[in-house]
Formats: structure tokens, C-alpha cells, sequence
């Protein structure tokens, strides 16, 4: 445990090409904003002796945002400079949340929401919101481009699919239907074992059907439980077909409680971790198939905007 | 903020006091120019820093500073064998303890040591030329461990055949003791009782969490002479502690100990930290040595509150009045003794001396763990004592159909009335005023709802619930209770303030200036204050108890006056000099100005007269200089009552305090803005202690599984509930000006509060703090009966 | 691995010797000797290293100095007015009493001047949200929202 980081190389590359050059030379990580890698260096968690910096690369920080095209966030967008773009509030609700509770809120001025999501940490927020979202990653390598799931990128704790010299460019959210809400929501609990992990989270996505009557897509995610996030498609099952109600959402709740294994064998710890699990998806579902029915973005307002930033 | 005075008003004759004038030092708080030890830098400044042990038990089979001294820049390497064999306790307070209370504070820990006790403790320490080094150099020291076998379960540690953390201390227990005031004969009072309940809990170890991590300098000059600058809560003990117990070849004059701008305490810094290993490396290099701390390492290795496990009984008449009392503490000081022991004596002191009751017995019992140590924190005990006693109150007024207040009106002492505490008498008291401004304040006859009322409807559920404390303002009677200030008047009738207390925040060093300008008529803006530094400021047994307003206060005031005094008989030529006849007595010297008594017209400058007293060639020149003292030898006790509304989460356990009111009976509030400042904080601390520190130790590994501070959950201001205070003022004779203590106080009721309101909500009582929601949760689930992590003292079950 | 680097701080240019492990935060305090921002956590955990980077607050304890080379950082040092007179949030925070220890504040006033830039009439929630990372332990946080809302545009208005 440091009170200072222990010296490393440090290279800053102008280019894409040249830092995947860089980055496998040296076999070194990538470097962003610094506040998983950072924190994680000073605590000699990881010694890594050479770095490769991304902060020099031009491009990468562009984004944009829209209900038609979905949601396409460069690497080096950080989670603030959602917070006040409007339609990722309405119709990328979740991410928009999860980015906004990010705390302490100077984080989210300073660390990238690629980064957050690259950190396979496995507290961390945005990949619930993100999974929610059917978020891809799109990763540059040696061998050219590839895209991954969000759902199939963690292979470990702190592990993804990614190789060294591997470079996530962008992450991308499709649009989805008119219909459709998302949230996000979590708890901070206090730990018990080294493997609790201090906190909830968890995320939904609701579609209705034209008349918002029934049902006709969801993903149901839960964070913070495992190594990384889950979707419970057994939970989606228990939606899909049928009128929003609370019942309903408490039924969903309990499907994904359901598959759960402990963390501790203190009793008392895991009957209120799970009850509170339990409140927690089914709030964050009913959360989001309210949005789902309250959603309010017109056609003609969209090609408005559409129209004023061309 | 609201002020009840209950006297009438004197305050208008006065010109500095009762002002919420601004402290001297917060400008340079907002400019960023307020130097902390961290900031500091001097010729030759080398960095230190310690390398700690990863295992909860372990004893040290072969360590290799081989590598790490051959790294360039590296000065010494230093491990057990470099450390004096000499045993020191942390706790610096057994220089100030009566005989009796002394046990409680054993001498049991090395500087660096090769049998570790817990995770913090240190096997080496590294100076070198930057902190880059020195961090370097930690990484290449190779130590093989020989692991032992841990215990970090107080119960457990006591259970005959347990692992023994300190070899010579059977079962692990280092102190045990009937209290010495115990007092009337309790088994009958039980015998006699209508009603007895019993009630029991424990506390989590709230961390201190000063933002300052500890960081200490030591110096040893070209005379031998050692200096240490550290961010200390009572130096001049700290010096004779040094000196005494961890160094003996040095004297108590060989150290000049400097505490610069202090980054908040709370106790904390009553201890010593890190000076004896910066003394340390300083003597092995020769070198100024800074030594530092992460926050992590502070989580692992420094203090936090004693953990302690209580069963309170109440023995009582069908009318209320209590008749005995019994409390039982079984303290988990961790690896070290360090404070625990005393902080549980003095957790009966405060919270059975709170009531007129005859027939009282308490017992304490501190364990040995594997554990970090732990330490003094705000309150000393109280608000671990509160949480338990002030519960089983109201379990008390509910089996007799009492309203809270009713019943702790009844029990109560009263002016005149002897105390547990300290035998003593107790000379004044506010309490029952606060007790009834607050409940008017805070509409308590319509909030509380009577004990059989129906629970709300719903997930949320509401309930409202008070407590009630009496605490310090010094411990007189039982501490070295003394303070010495002095005060000199320069030429242009300004003055310097020579004293003691040490500025974490409080800011007694401007409430100190107001009483100083009050009486001795130099104006507040013409006060400098001169403290921080062992060689001129005069023994003081340092900040803590809530004892430098009323016995540092009562010294300043001494002095002011005498300086008052002096002025007025210098200024008496002066007025002479234009033809007006008086005498000293006749003058008045007040707001920089001598005048004759009702003919302010007729006023002089301070500064003519101190000026002529020093730049005087015709008599020899004498400046104007006093010294003032102060012996407290009563205990004197400042009291509160507070009241919480909560609302309660019922699916979650989530609770949330909706409004927090506090009525202090403070004798007279110097600077009001100042004593409001620490209700505040103190409330907001005490909220944190009661619903979110928790201190989490994985039962298996010992390791502290929340060592940050974003998973430690300190109160953020979101945590924040509308906080109302109010001020019952009445000035106390023996106080300077009227004034008693006030600064820990508000950290004691929150808990007790909060918890007598969530079962007001609710219907079930929680036995520990933090009541986190998963707490909350458990019972209502269990409907009670399921207790998480409380346990009992008399029997060690965990209930 | 040690290089030249050119800080832009508090309007003036300072050249100084860094390396690529050196955080802003050690940087600031070390190097350049601007003592007045603080290392509570190091871990970007309690705001008290403070200091806005591009006018936004970051925690410099965790930003690498290197990426700070071409910023334009604000530390508290440079909030007084020229000549040295105190700011209208500075101001209010000595009147208010909301610097005790003085160990969070320079991270406070920093959050709360970005704060105030960015929304001169902030409500008491605003800035409630705005300072929720920014950890104290001694005041309760009362008197830091009193002395943030004294100092809004709004307030400074209805004082004129
Ligand atoms: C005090 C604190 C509080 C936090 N609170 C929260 C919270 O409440 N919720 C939450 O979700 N998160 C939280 N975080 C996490 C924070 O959001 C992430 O650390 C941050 O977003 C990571 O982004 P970065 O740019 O700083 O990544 P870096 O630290 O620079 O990198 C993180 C990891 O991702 C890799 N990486 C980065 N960019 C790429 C890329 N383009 N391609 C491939 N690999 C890459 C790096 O090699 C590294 O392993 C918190 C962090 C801190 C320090
Ligand atoms: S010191 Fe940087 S956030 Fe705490
Ligand atoms: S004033 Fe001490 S931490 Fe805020």
C-alpha cells in the first residue's frame, strides 16, 4: 500500500496505430483517465512498468447521441458529458443514471465511460446500465476490427476479452423501439467477506407494444453480484407477453433471485441482502416500463434536432 | 440557530463575548495558507515511511533490508532490533491518571516490532531522500512470516485455552475492574425493584476520520536537542510521554514539541502516532525525518472507537424512580490497550452519573484481539454508554406507561444532588430546561404518539424518539486538570495571548481571544495568538474532555484580568498628566480604551499607556505581562437533550432521520456561531455513528474489508436532516464568563435518539450501531427475534 | 524518466521537473509548493485535493501529471482577488464558520466556485448535489451549504 505511485514508462502516442503498436511492444495497458488504474497502482493491487497513454489521441472523444441512431460514445467521452445531453436522458435512460449517481461526482469528470466499462471491476455501474442497453464495444487490434457484446466481454474479475494491444474505440448502444424505457438504480450495503462486494446494482429495459398495453422486449440486469453483470433471461421471460403490473415485477424480481447463490454463510446477511435484491429489480423494472409508457419523443421533434445540428 | 436565555440579559454591556465574531485563523483556512504538518518543509527534510505487517498474528522469522538499503537514496533501514526494548503505550494519558485509573493504560507496544499482533503493526521502517525512494525501498525488504494462529472475537479471546495475543495476560483479559465509584449495594435495590429491565448492545468502531492522515517531523538539532511537529492533541503530554516511556535516555526539557495547523482530532491525536518512529529514524540519520500515512493504512493500524459490548439493568419503583443500575462492558481494545480501558470506565462515569440514583454498580472487563487498536474518540464512551442506557429508559417508561420525558424528568439529578461521577456534588444544571425547550421546539406532546398507539400503514413508517446526556466540561477531579496562560500588551496596545489549547477545528483559539479581550480591554482584532509550541506556551494537559473553554477559559480569564488590572493602575499617571484625579478602581479599560468609570469621553488609547510603560527612560520600563492560572478540581458537567424524528424504510431497513434536534445547556456561549459550528458537527457525527459507520472485519482474515473512504460510509451532505439547535443559556459561576464545554457533547445523543425513534416506528429495538438497513431489515423480518451482531455481556451470547 | 513539463496554473505558466508517476496533486504541493490543496485519500475518495482543471473539478490526487501538462488548472491560491482581498465565497466561508479544521475546504471552495461559474443561482439542493463528494468531518456541512448559498449571484444581489 503507497503512498505514491512507483515509477513506470510512460508513452503517449498521436495515433490509434501507433499506441496498439506501443501498447504490444510493451505489452502495457492502456491509460485514460487515470481512476481505475490510478488508485490501483498506488494500492499495489497491479504493477504495471510501462503505460500507454490514450489522453493524446485526437477523435476519440467525439460522440453522439439520438433516438433513431442509438448512442455512439467514443473512448475518451467521459460520463459527465452525457449528464446534460437530452436525449440521453430520455431514451438512454439508464446509462444516463447510472453516469449521473456516478460518486463521488468529480469521477465522472475525469474517468471515461469506455474505461469504466474496459475496468471489469465488478461494483462498477455502467456496465449494468450499459448491458441493459445492449451496449458492443468496438475493439481495434493488430489484426484489424472487431465487435463485442457487452455481454460476452468479461471472461474473469478484472478480465476481459480484450488482449494487450487491444483497443476499444467506441462503445455503441442501439436505438430502440419507440416504446421503450430504461433505468438504473443501486444500494451501497456495508461488505461482510472479501468477496461481497459492498454494493447493488441493477438495471432494466422495457419495450411496450404499440398500444403499450403489453410487454414485448425486456432485459432484466443485475451488477455487483458476481464478477459482472448478468442479464436473467428467465426474469425477461416472466415479462415478455404480459400487461406491466407490479405483480408482474415482483414475479420478475423473484425469477432472478431464483438463480442467486450466496455470497456469505452469515444467514441473517444473505435473507436481507436478498430481500433487498429483490426490491431493488423490482423497482428498477417498474421504473423503467413507466418510462416505457410516459415516453414522450414525437417523430417531428426528433427530425427537428435532427435537422438543427446538420 | 436559537438562543433560550434564561437569565436575564447581561449580555449588552459586554463587547466581545456572545458575538459570533470571526476565529483567527479561518482566513488563512480559505487562502489555502494554513500549514499542516504535511505541508511542511525545512532544510534536509527526508521522508519515512513504514512498512506493515499483511497477517492479523504473526511472528517474524527472517527479515532482509539487504536490497532495499542499496537503493541510491536510501538513508536507513531500520527493524525490531533497532527499536528501544522499552513498552509504551499509545495512550499518552497515563501521565495525567490517578493511581487507580492507571492499570487501564498498559505499557504494551514496540516501536517496530517482530511479533505482530494485528494487520498495522509495523516490522520496518525506511527513510530516504523523497517519498519515491522510500516507497521503493519498502517494496524490496523480504520478510518470511511464521503465522499464528489469530483470535479476533472478544468472547472467544476470553474462553479459557484461547490463543493469547500478549503472553504474560491470562485470557486475554487486560483489564478488569469493579468501578471504583461504584457505589450503595445494587442486589437489594433489585430485590426492592417493581420493574426491571435489562437491556444490551455493542458499537461498531466508528473511525475518528480527521482528513488529516497522521504525519509526523522529528529533528534532532546540532545540541542533541530533539523537536517533534505533529498534528497533537495534548503536546506537552506527549512530550513527557516520549521522554518517559519510549525514550527514557531523554528528558522532559530535551523536547520542544510543535503542533502546527491540525487537519481535525476527535480524539485521535490524544495518542501518540507517528512521532516515536520519526524520533526514531531521525536518531539513526541524523536527518529531519517526516513520516507519513496513507488512509488506507490508517484504516488498518490507527485508532478508532473501542468496541464495546454492554448489558445495562434498571431496577425501578412503579412510579418511575429508578433504584439501581447495573452495567456491565465487556471492551475489545484490539491489539494494544491504548485508551479502551478508560474509555469504558469513563462510559459508566457519564452515563450513570446522568441520574439520582444510590444504588449503583458497574463493571468493565477490556480483551486482547487481533484486531487494529483502538482509542479515545469524542465523548469518551458516552455515546457507546448512551445508545444502551438511553434505550433502556424508554423500555423502562414503556412497561410503566410513561412518556419518555416524564420518566427522565423524574430520574434526573438536580443541583445540589451527589453523583457516581466523581464524587461529587453537581453545581449546575440545565438539563431539565433543555429537556422542556426541546420538546417544545421540537413538538414532541403531539409527534409522540403514546407506546400502544397503531404503527403507521404502508412501507414507510414514522416514529420520533429523544435521549439525553451529560458530559464533561474538563474532567476535574480525576485528570491533571490545569492550564497556565500568559499575556503581554506591546507598545501599540496590542497583545500577545500566550496559550495552549491545540486548534483542530474547534476553534477555541478565538473563543479563548474573546474572553482574553473581554476582560482585559484589549480589543478582539488586537489579539494575536501565540500557541502551538512547547517552549512558550506553558503545560497543559492538551484539547480533549470539552475542558479548554471552562479550564483554559477560567486561566485566560485570570490572566485578562490581572492584565486589566495592570493597565488601569499604569493608566492613572496619564490621566493625572491632564489634570483628572482618579483611581485605578475609578477606571474602567475596555475596547482599547481607559476611561474614568461613566465618562467614556474622557478615554485614552491602551496603546499610550503600554506604549510609555516600555519606551520609558525617566522610571524603568516594565511592559504590561500577566499570567493567569487555573486548578479545576470539581467535574462540572455541560448536558443535552435531543430529539429525532425517523422514517423508516420498511422493505429496504433503510432509515432516514427527517429532523435532529439538540437543546445544550452551555452555560453562556462565547462565540455562538462557534458552539453551533460543533453541534453540528457533532450531531452529523453522531448520526453517522448511529446509522452508517460500520467497521467491517472479515471474521476469517481479520483483514478490514472497508479501508477507504468510499466504502467506509462517512455522512456525506446528502446525509444531512434538517438540524435544528438550540442554546439554553444560563451563565455557571465558576465558568469564564458563565461558559461551559460543549465540543463532544453532540456526538452522544444521536444514536440513543435514532434508536428509540426507529422503535417508535417500528416496534423492535436494535442492539447495535450502526442500525444499517440490512440490521433493520433482519429484525423486521425475524419480528425481533433475529439480532444481528448485538451480544451480551453477562452471558457473551450474541443476541 | 523524468521530464521538463510546463504547468498553466492559476494564469501563470510554471516549468518544473516531473515524472510519469507523479500525480497533479504531488505536483502541486511538491513541486510547485502550492500547499493549499490537500491529500486526504489519495484515492479520488473525498474531493479534498480539489482543483478544476479546464474550469471542471477533478481530484488531482488520482490525475497523472502528465495529462495536466496542457490544462488550465485553478488550485485554491488562486481564488483570492489580485492584491490578496478575499472572494465573495471565501468571504462567506470564513463568516459562515464553515472551515474548521481547514483540511476539506480548499477541495470545498474549489467544487463550489465551479459550481457557482457554471450556475450562479444554484438552489440549496444544487449545491447539496454539487459538494456530495467533498467529505468534511468537522462542520456537519450546514454551515458549507449556508456559506455557498451566502456567496450565489441571487444572494450577492439582494446584499447590494
Ligand atoms: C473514487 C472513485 C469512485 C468511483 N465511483 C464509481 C461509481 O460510483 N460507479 C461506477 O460505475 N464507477 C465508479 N468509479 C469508476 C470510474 O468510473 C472508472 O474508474 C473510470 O470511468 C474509468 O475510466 P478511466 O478513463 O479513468 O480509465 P483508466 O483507469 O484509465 O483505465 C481503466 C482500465 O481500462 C483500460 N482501458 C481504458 N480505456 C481503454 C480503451 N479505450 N481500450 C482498452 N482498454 C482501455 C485500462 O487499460 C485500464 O485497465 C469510481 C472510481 C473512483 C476512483
Ligand atoms: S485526496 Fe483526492 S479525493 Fe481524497
Ligand atoms: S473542516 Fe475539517 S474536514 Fe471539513
Amino acid at each position: 500500500m503507497g503512498r505514491v505511485l512507483l515509477p513506470f514508462e510512460f508513452y503517449e502516442p498521436e495515433s490509434v496505430a501507433e499506441a496498439i503498436d506501443l501498447a504490444r511492444r510493451h505489452s502495457a495497458p492502456f491509460i485514460m483517465g487515470g481512476c481505475t488504474l490510478v488508485p490501483s497502482l498506488r494500492r499495489r493491487q497491479r504493477r504495471e512498468p510501462c503505460l500507454v497513454s490514450l489522453a493524446r489521441i485526437p477523435g476519440l472523444d467525439d460522440f453522439s447521441i439520438h433516438p433513431r441512431t442509438g448512442m455512439r460514445l467514443g473512448a475518451k467521452v467521459v460520463a459527465s458529458a452525457l449528464l446534460p445531453h437530452i436525449w440521453a436522458g430520455k431514451r438512454f435512460a439508464a446509462l444516463h443514471e447510472a453516469c449521473e449517481q456516478l460518486y463521488p461526482p468529480h469521477i465522472g469528470n475525469m474517468g471515461s465511460i469506455v474505461g469504466n466499462l474496459c475496468s471489469g471491476v465488478p461494483y462498477f455501474d455502467l456496465p449494468t446500465a450499459a448491458m441493459a442497453l445492449d451496449a458492443e464495444l468496438h475493439v481495434t487490434g493488430q489484426g484489424g476490427d472487431r465487435v463485442v457484446k457487452l455481454e460476452d466481454f468479461y471472461t474473469a474479475k478484472f478480465q476481459t476479452v480484450l488482449s494487450r494491444g487491444e483497443v476499444v474505440t467506441q462503445v455503441f448502444c442501439p436505438p430502440h423501439k419507440a416504446d421503450s424505457g430504461s433505468s438504473f438504480k443501486k444500494i451501497y450495503r456495508s461488505r461482510r467477506t472479501i468477496d461481497d462486494l459492498h454494493k447493488l446494482n441493477a438495471a432494466a429495459m422495457v419495450t411496450l407494444d404499440e398500444d403499450r398495453a403489453r410487454i414485448i422486449d425486456a432485459r432484466v440486469v443485475l451488477g455487483s453480484w458476481s464478477f459482472r453483470p448478468h442479464r436473467y433471461r428467465a426474469a425477461e421471460a416472466v415479462l415478455v407477453g404480459e400487461a406491466p403490473n407490479f405483480d408482474l415485477f415482483e414475479q420478475a424480481a423473484d425469477a432472478v433471485l431464483a438463480e442467486l447463490d450466496p455470497v456469505t454463510d452469515l444467514a441473517w446477511v444473505e435473507k436481507t441482502r436478498f430481500a433487498q435484491c429483490r426490491v431493488l429489480l423490482r423497482d428498477t423494472i417498474a421504473q423503467a416500463a413507466s418510462r416505457a409508457k410516459s415516453r414522450h419523443d414525437p417523430f417531428e421533434d426528433a427530425a427537428e434536432i435532427l435537422e438543427d445540428a446538420s | 440557530m436559537k438562543t433560550v436565555r434564561l437569565s436575564p440579559a447581561d449580555t449588552d454591556d459586554l463587547l466581545y463575548v456572545g458575538r459570533d465574531l470571526q476565529k483567527p485563523d479561518v482566513k488563512k483556512k480559505v487562502t489555502g495558507q494554513a500549514v499542516y504538518t504535511e505541508d511542511i518543509d525545512m532544510p534536509g527534510l527526508a521522508e519515512g515511511r513504514l512498512l506493515h505487517c499483511p497477517h492479523p498474528f504473526a511472528r517474524v522469522k527472517r527479515i532482509d533490508t539487504s536490497k532495499a538499503e542499496a537503493l541510491p537514496g536510501v538513508l536507513a533501514v531500520l527493524t525490531a532490533k533497532d527499536a528501544p526494548e522499552a513498552r509504551f503505550s499509545r495512550s499518552t494519558m497515563a501521565e495525567a491518571l490517578p493511581s487507580f485509573a492507571f492499570d487501564g493504560e498498559r505499557q504494551d507496544q514496540r516501536i517496530l516490532t517482530d511479533l505482530c499482533r494485528y494487520r498495522g503493526d509495523c516490522v520496518a521502517a525506511v527513510a530516504a531522500e523523497d517519498i519515491y525512494v522510500a516507497e521503493q525501498a519498502l517494496d524490496l525488504i523480504e520478510v518470511e512470516y511464521e503465522l499464528l494462529q489469530p483470535v479476533f472475537d472478544p468472547f472467544e479471546a476470553m474462553k479459557p485455552g484461547a490463543v493469547a495475543v500478549h503472553d504474560d495476560v491470562k485470557n486475554n483479559i487486560a483489564f478488569e475492574m469493579d468501578h471504583p465509584f461504584n457505589m450503595g449495594d445494587t442486589g437489594k435495590a433489585f430485590d426492592e425493584a417493581d420493574v426491571v429491565v435489562e437491556f444490551s448492545g455493542v458499537n461498531s468502531r466508528q473511525k475518528h476520520l480527521h482528513m488529516e492522515t497522521d504525519s509526523a517531523i522529528a529533528h534532532f538539532d546540532e545540541t542533541g536537542r530533539l523537536t517533534v511537529i505533529s498534528p497533537s492533541q495534548g503536546p506537552h503530554l506527549g512530550k513527557k510521554h516520549l521522554s518517559e516511556r519510549v525514550f527514557p535516555d531523554l528528558n522532559d526539557g530535551d523536547i520542544r514539541w510543535i503542533s502546527p495547523a491540525i487537519g481535525g482530532g476527535f480524539g485521535a491525536r490524544l495518542a501518540l502516532g507517528l512521532e516515536p518512529v520519526a524520533v526514531l529514524l531521525a536518531r539513526h540519520t541524523g536527518r529531519p525525518i517526516r513520516v507519513t500515512s496513507t488512509r488506507e493504512e490508517d484504516f488498518n493500524g490507527y485508532s478508532s472507537r473501542t468496541d464495546q459490548h454492554q448489558t445495562v439493568r434498571l431496577a425501578a419503583k412503579s412510579d418511575g424512580t429508578v433504584i439501581g443500575i447495573e452495567q456491565h462492558i465487556v471492551s475489545d481494545a484490539g491489539a494494544y490497550l491504548s485508551h479502551s480501558a478508560t474509555t469504558s470506565l469513563v462510559n459508566m462515569q457519564k452515563s450513570l452519573g446522568l441520574f439520582r440514583c444510590e444504588n449503583v454498580y458497574g463493571h468493565v472487563k477490556v480483551v486482547y484481539t487481533n484486531t487494529p487498536v483502538t482509542a479515545g474518540f469524542r465523548g469518551y464512551g458516552n455515546a457507546e454508554g448512551a445508545f444502551v442506557l438511553q434505550q433502556a429508559i424508554d423500555m423502562l417508561a414503556e412497561r410503566l406507561g410513561m412518556d419518555p420525558i416524564e420518566i427522565r424528568a423524574k430520574n434526573i439529578r438536580k443541583e445540589g444532588e451527589q453523583s457516581f461521577f466523581i464524587p461529587c456534588k453537581l453545581e449546575h444544571s440545565r438539563l431539565q430546561e433543555c429537556i422542556d425547550e426541546g420538546a417544545k421546539a421540537f413538538d414532541w406532546a403531539n409527534k409522540f404518539r403514546g407506546w400502544d398507539r397503531q404503527k403507521d400503514e404502508g412501507r414507510f413508517k414514522r416514529g420520533v424518539g429523544m435521549s439525553i446526556l451529560n458530559h464533561a466540561s474538563g474532567a476535574g477531579g480525576f485528570l491533571l486538570e490545569h492550564s497556565s496562560a500568559i499575556m503581554k500588551v506591546q507598545a501599540d496596545g496590542s497583545a500577545n495571548l500566550v496559550i495552549s489549547p491545540c486548534e483542530m477545528g474547534q476553534g477555541i483559539l478565538g473563543a479563548l481571544a474573546q474572553v482574553a479581550a473581554e476582560l482585559s480591554g484589549v480589543p478582539y482584532d488586537k489579539i494575536r495568538i501565540v500557541t502551538g509550541d512547547t517552549d512558550v506556551t506553558l503545560f497543559d494537559i492538551g484539547s480533549h474532555a470539552s475542558r479548554s473553554m471552562f479550564v483554559v477559559g477560567n486561566a485566560v480569564a485570570d490572566c485578562a484580568r490581572k492584565i486589566n488590572a495592570i493597565i488601569r493602575e499604569r493608566a492613572v499617571p496619564h490621566f493625572e498628566k491632564r489634570q483628572i484625579k482618579v483611581t485605578p478602581d475609578q477606571l474602567v479599560a475596555k475596547g482599547g480604551e481607559i476611561y474614568p468609570e461613566g465618562q467614556p469621553d474622557k478615554a485614552i488609547p491602551i496603546g499610550e499607556v503600554a506604549h510609555d510603560e516600555i519606551y520609558n527612560f525617566s522610571d524603568a520600563g516594565a511592559q504590561i505581562t500577566a499570567s493567569g492560572s487555573y486548578l479545576s478540581t470539581s467535574h462540572h458537567p455541560n448536558h443535552q437533550a435531543a430529539f429525532a424524528e425517523v422514517e423508516v424504510d420498511t422493505e429496504t431497513g433503510h432509515v432516514s432521520v427527517l429532523r435532529y434536534l439538540a437543546a445544550h445547556d452551555i452555560g453562556r456561549a462565547i462565540n455562538p456561531l462557534l458552539v453551533e459550528s460543533q453541534m453540528q458537527g457533532a450531531a452529523v457525527q453522531g448520526l453517522g455513528f448511529a446509522l452508517k459507520e460500520d467497521f467491517v472485519l472479515d471474521q476469517k482474515t481479520g483483514e478490514v474489508l472497508n479501508d477507504t473512504l468510499l466504502t467506509y460510509l462517512a455522512p456525506t451532505v446528502m446525509d444531512v436532516p434538517e438540524l435544528e439547535t438550540l442554546m439554553i443559556e444560563d451563565p455557571f459561576e465558576k465558568g469564564p464568563l458563565g461558559a461551559k464545554g460543549v465540543g463532544e457533547a453532540g456526538v452522544v445523543n444521536p444514536a440513543a435518539a435514532v434508536a428509540n425513534a426507529i422503535y417508535d416506528a417500528i416496534g423492535v429495538r436494535l442492539h447495535s450501531v450502526p442500525m444499517t438497513p440490512e440490521k433493520v431489515l433482519a429484525m423486521l423480518q425475524s419480528g425481533g427475534a433475529e439480532n444481528p451482531a448485538g451480544s451480551s455481556c453477562v452471558s457473551g451470547q450474541r443476541l | 524518466m523524468k521530464m521538463l513539463a510546463t504547468f498553466n496554473v492559476n494564469g501563470r505558466d510554471r516549468d518544473t521537473v516531473i515524472a510519469p508517476h507523479m500525480t497533479l496533486a504531488d505536483v502541486l504541493r511538491d513541486q510547485l509548493r502550492l500547499t493549499g490543496t490537500k491529500r486526504a485519500c489519495t484515492g479520488g475518495n473525498c474531493g479534498a485535493c480539489t482543483v478544476l482543471m479546464d474550469g471542471v473539478p477533478v481530484c488531482s490526487c488520482i490525475q497523472l501529471a502528465v495529462n495536466a501538462r496542457d490544462r488550465k488548472i485553478e488550485t485554491v491560491e488562486g481564488l483570492a482577488k489580485p492584491g490578496g482581498d478575499l472572494s465573495a465565497l471565501q468571504e462567506a466561508f470564513a463568516r459562515n464558520n464553515a472551515a474548521q479544521c481547514g483540511f476539506c475546504t480548499s477541495g470545498m471552495l474549489m467544487t463550489a466556485e465551479a459550481l457557482l461559474r457554471s450556475n450562479p443561482r444554484p438552489t440549496r439542493e444544487e449545491v447539496k448535489v454539487a459538494i456530495s463528494g467533498n467529505i468534511c468531518r468537522c462542520t456537519g456541512y450546514v454551515k458549507i451549504v449556508d456559506a455557498i448559498m451566502e456567496a450565489t449571484a441571487a444572494a450577492q444581489e439582494a446584499a447590494e
